[in-house]
């Protein structure tokens, strides 16, 4: 599922750029995306439209973009309806076909945190793919020495595509907060530091918000507000924890080890569904997350090697919380913190926002590389 | 074998080293509670700098359940039930605590009612986790947590036989047969033979040939009619009978406040204005921590040391336990080769089983006093017997 799909639309848009979206057989697994789309008046291609538009308007595309996960065959696979394996064969060959017609065409490829490499044969499949691509996206550094590690890819930057857009921001600040942490969206189990009385769990009050993901731009809007107006005065939001207090092993040698190929692929315990690879914990950027910094709620995450959350924490956006930390206790912080916090999230939008995938498209169009 | 310890540290922090160097015990785990962090590095302090070829069997981790537990008490209910404790404890606590107690040879909770490790021992009783149980401090009032501990521990250390009737005339159980005798509150063998036993100190009396009686108490306090201790802390009168007996008296105390239900401190009050009266006689001494053992030294140049203010506590809760109890300044006396002396009629237990060790009094005597003193013997009780017990019991018991 493509995340704050809406400002990237915006963003095109405000560039002067007309966003055209290619539909592929995994149509079904986005259902929501497109009718967000839609209702934006986006125009989508259906598969058997695509080569028709491509050799009527060659000459005027000027990116070709995607954005999104490969499970490198991983069971996860299932939820998701092959969805990633449709797509970027898509993009790989609408690119080749377009740099045939159109040299000047830029291919951009996004990659989000659901990204495996544990299968040799994929990843071949994905190599070819992407080799003659002109940008490689991704939300984390890790992520991008994870593809370098495993695909020989150097060539990549940390651009955030799949976050919200500036004007959606909704960081307030108050004289007092609810001094409560809010759970949004799943939970992976593994231990946290989190007392069950300190959590607010958004499902149990039977309230349905359309904030990263909706079916229609309007619903989304006010869903947004709406959020805001129910959850904006509580203090904290809850990350995921995974494995972090059952890892024996020092974060830095599960790095070493993971870029070794000699740790386990099949560590994060305790999934509904399927069991997610190690490597996800210390290479996503967690949707929510996005989300609680979009409303100002500092999130609460493990201070590992995730350089995601070591950047906000170091930037004081976030409460590290260190393995020895048994009890994070919410009662403990005065409002000034939890404001000053705000004001730093606020300070810092480029971290969690798409200005700097803005400032690279801008950058393209005005000379031709962002350099 | 590892030995994993959950809960009090309490005073006197070197007792550990025996632990440490007990040849049965290749590890030693201190798991302590978030309120004894200096306590905690007291210990680490002392073991690197008097035993250093000890500190690698000592490993501390604190756990944050005072803290947990204050917030539980807020957020749910003044006095949790284990049920609340269970269902909000952190799963990364929870974890961490269940890690450590599993993977251990021997797990040893302690010690007292007024720690909350009662409350700990029972969380583990809902995981089925088996430990030992050290016991020092009750009342005698029921404790549903002390009673399902009794119930529940594999075995118990309790300070003496005594205890056995008390919780048998308290909750009609008779624990006589997982019980074993011993007091937490004995101090290290060690720390005695290689660092008490060598400081070279001269008693004062050797120089004004005065016998000097010393008081090592937390608090005292001047108003005697308060409920939180029942006047346990009140010195005034003692100290009044003592130097009227001629006896020098310094009081070692930490806070001379009115009482435990007002703790306020006045400059000048009734500790201050008997020792204007009783000039060189009466000395308000500074506090005096032991943790460190070089600070026996100044305990040392004493005759005497109180062990009880004398004053009954009304309550019988108190009274009880007081009848069984051995206060823990008894064995800072003894390691310093300071005799122990008590008013009789509070001690009970006590009178009757360490008269050899402790000179009772009905009133302060100096001449009885300082003939009885050539007849006390050395008590010869050590945390070393404590350890040894406990690590023998588990190799030889099924």
């Amino acid at each position: 599922m493509f995340h704050y799909a809406d400002g990237l639309i915006k963003l095109l848009r405000k560039c002067g750029l007309t966003p055209v979206i290619v539909e592929t057989s995994a149509v079904g697994s986005f259902k929501q995306n497109y009718t967000l789309l839609s209702s934006m008046n986006v125009k989508i291609l259906s598969p058997s439209a695509v080569l028709d538009y491509i050799r009527k308007n060659f000459k005027d595309i000027l990116f070709v973009f995607r954005t999104g996960c490969f499970l490198g065959g991983h069971d996860i696979r299932y939820s998701s309806g092959g969805a990633d394996v449709d797509q970027i064969d898509a993009f790989y060959k609408i690119t080749e076909l377009l740099k045939k017609n159109n040299k000047d065409v830029i291919s951009i490829l996004a990659f989000d945190g659901d990204l495996f490499l544990n299968s040799k044969e994929w990843n071949r499949w994905l190599k070819k793919r992407i080799k003659n691509v002109d940008y490689i996206l991704v939300d984390t550094d890790n992520l991008g020495y994870y593809m370098q590690f495993y695909l020989g890819i150097d060539d990549y930057k940390v651009i955030r595509v799949e976050v919200p857009d500036i004007e959606d921001v909704y960081v307030r600040i108050f004289p007092k907060y609810e001094k409560k942490v809010l759970l949004l969206g799943r939970w992976f189990g593994g231990p946290s530091p989190l007392s069950d009385l300190s959590i607010v769990y958004l499902s149990k009050s039977g309230l349905k918000f359309q904030i990263g993901i909706g079916e229609s731009y309007h619903q989304v809007i006010i869903d947004r507000k709406r959020f805001s107006l129910e959850y904006g005065k509580v203090a904290f939001g809850l990350g995921y924890f995974y494995d972090f207090y059952l890892k024996e092993k020092k974060e830095e040698n599960v790095i070493k080890l993971i870029f070794e190929g000699n740790y386990s692929h099949y560590q994060i315990p305790s999934l509904q569904l399927y069991y997610y690879p190690l490597i996800y914990g210390l290479t996503n950027m967690a949707g929510k997350i996005t989300t609680y910094l979009q409303y100002g709620l500092i999130p609460v995450i493990p201070y590992d090697q995730n350089d995601f959350h070591r950047e906000i924490i170091h930037k004081r956006m976030a409460i590290g919380i260190d393995k020895k930390l048994l009890f994070f206790n919410p009662l403990e912080y005065s409002d000034d913190f939890i404001s000053w916090y705000r004001i730093n999230i606020g300070m810092n939008l480029d971290t969690f926002t798409i200005a700097k995938f803005a400032e690279f498209i801008h950058n393209l169009l005005v000379k031709g590389d962002e350099e | 074998m590892k030995v994993t310890k959950i809960g009090y540290i309490g005073a006197s922090v070197h007792r550990y080293i025996d632990v440490l160097a007990e040849e049965n015990v290749d590890e030693f785990k201190l798991i302590f509670f978030d309120n004894e962090v200096k306590n905690a590095k007291m210990l680490q302090f002392v073991v690197d700098k008097y035993f250093p070829e000890l500190s690698s069997k000592l490993s501390m981790s604190e756990i944050p359940w005072i803290k947990f537990l204050n917030y539980v008490s807020s957020e749910v209910a003044k006095t949790p039930s284990i049920n609340d404790i269970i269902k909000f404890l952190p799963t990364a606590f929870l974890h961490f605590i269940l890690n450590h107690a599993i993977e251990t040879d021997i797990l040893w909770i302690g010690d007292n009612d007024f720690d909350t490790s009662f409350l700990f021992a029972n969380l583990l009783n809902y995981f089925g986790i088996r430990y030992i149980f050290t016991l020092k401090e009750t009342r005698y009032k029921d404790y549903p947590f002390e009673l399902s501990v009794l119930k529940h521990a594999k075995r118990i250390y309790l300070p003496h036989e005594k205890y056995v009737d008390f919780f048998q005339e308290k909750y009609g159980i008779d624990v006589s047969s997982k019980t074993s005798f011993g007091d937490i509150d004995w101090r290290s063998k060690l720390v005695k033979d290689r660092i008490v036993s060598k400081l070279n100190v001269a008693k004062l009396s050797q120089t004004d040939g005065k016998a000097h009686v010393v008081i090592l108490s937390g608090r005292a306090i001047w108003k005697k009619s308060e409920v939180r201790s029942e006047g346990r802390y009140y010195y005034l009168g003692i100290i009044k009978r003592l130097l009227e007996a001629g006896f020098v008296v310094h009081l070692h105390t930490k806070a001379i406040i009115e009482s435990l239900d007002n703790p306020i401190v006045h400059k000048e009050n009734p500790y201050t204005e008997l020792q204007e009266k009783y000039k060189n006689k009466f000395f308000i001494e500074d506090p005096l921590d032991l943790n460190d053992p070089l600070n026996y030294s100044v305990l040392m140049r004493y005759d005497y040391g109180l062990v009880h203010s004398g004053e009954i506590p009304f309550d019988e809760t108190i009274r009880k336990f007081e009848e069984i109890n051995v206060p823990n300044r008894f064995f800072e006396y003894w390691v310093a080769n300071v005799i122990p002396i008590c008013p009789k009629g509070v001690l009970d237990w006590m009178e009757k089983s360490m008269k050899n060790h402790v000179i009772f009094f009905e009133e302060p005597d100096i001449y009885e006093i300082e003939r009885k003193k050539s007849i006390t013997k050395p008590f010869d009780n050590y945390f070393h017997n404590l350890i040894r017990s406990i690590t023998e019991e588990y190799l030889y018991q099924i």
